[in-house]
């Protein structure tokens, strides 16, 4: 009996030391991509996956701009459609350099991110159907 | 479901509320995708003013003892809401403005207002410079300038 709870407890240990070093390494892929992108993160409620969809998005429509020009309108637009595709409705984004916001979002729907110089508030809402009465 | 409210502006610390429930009420609900840009001009014709003018004013007998603080320009730039409601947000922004400098602080005096005043649940930005793109109930939206501030709110979930 003895031997079967040492065994118990090393199988224990070796599987939280497993979970650990899992987290570590995606914090850490997590914290370089971040890097790499110029991006920021601000506040957050939201799975990593859905995090990384929006910094990629931002990222990748930010580049294909020219130079000094922002077109937050369009980065808003490309953000929002993609999370509702995506992720289901109803998502909702704003851009922009000077602004303050107070909203109430689902959980698990919102990041507050900057990338470059521009900040990226982006929050999801839930839906109601029509109502059919 | 469970609902977060958020407040935060990008220079400010940030705190998180804590998580409340809402009760979602029966009502009709169409997605009506709107956005608003930071480049858009200015259209002077319809502009509002949200004081009346000194000249609709009866002459008082006595000077005010302090200049009046000139009235701020109203510009509605874009509307889905029924024109009392209307009014009522730019009264309130108003207000807020006259109270708080942190844009942060006057989105959350107007939205708190409107969540009280016509129920969940509604979300409010206010800035110079932003661009955005959001989805709204039938009937709830709109996005004017205060002066140089832009102001956009809207109703969803």
């Amino acid at each position: 009996m003895e031997g079967a709870e040492e065994e118990l407890e090393r199988r224990s240990k070796f599987l939280k030391s497993l979970i650990q070093k899992k987290k570590t390494i995606e914090q850490q892929e997590q914290h370089d991509h971040l890097q790499h992108n110029n991006v920021r993160v601000r506040a957050c409620d939201m799975p990593l996956p859905l995090q990384s969809r929006a910094f990629r998005c931002a990222r990748d429509l930010l580049d294909s701009m020219p130079p000094k020009k922002l077109d937050s309108k369009r980065l808003a637009l490309t953000l929002k459609k993609e999370f509702d595709s995506s992720y289901g409705p109803a998502w909702h984004c704003i851009v922009g350099t000077s602004f303050g916001s107070y909203v109430t979002h689902s959980l698990g729907g919102f990041v507050y991110f900057s990338i470059d110089k521009v900040y990226v508030l982006l929050f999801k809402t839930a839906v109601e159907p029509l109502d059919h009465s | 479901m469970l609902l977060r409210r958020r407040r935060f502006d990008k220079t400010t610390p940030l705190a998180t509320a804590l998580p409340q429930k809402l009760t979602h009420h029966q009502s009709s609900f169409r997605e009506t995708e709107r956005k608003m840009s930071e480049d858009a001009k200015k259209n002077i014709a319809g502009a509002l003013t949200a004081r009346p003018n000194s000249d609709d004013q009866k002459p008082s007998p006595l000077p005010s003892p302090a200049p009046a603080v000139p009235p701020k320009k109203v510009i509605i730039k874009s509307a889905d809401m029924i024109p009392d409601m209307q009014k009522e947000a730019v009264d309130i922004a108003v207000a807020a403005f006259e109270k708080y400098n942190v844009e942060k602080d006057v989105a959350e005096q107007i939205k708190k207002e409107f969540d009280k005043r016509h129920g969940p649940t509604w979300h409010c930005i206010v800035g110079r410079n932003f661009g955005s793109y959001v989805t709204h109930e039938t009937n709830h939206f709109v996005y004017f300038y205060l002066d140089q501030k832009a102001v956009l709110l809207f109703k969803s979930g």
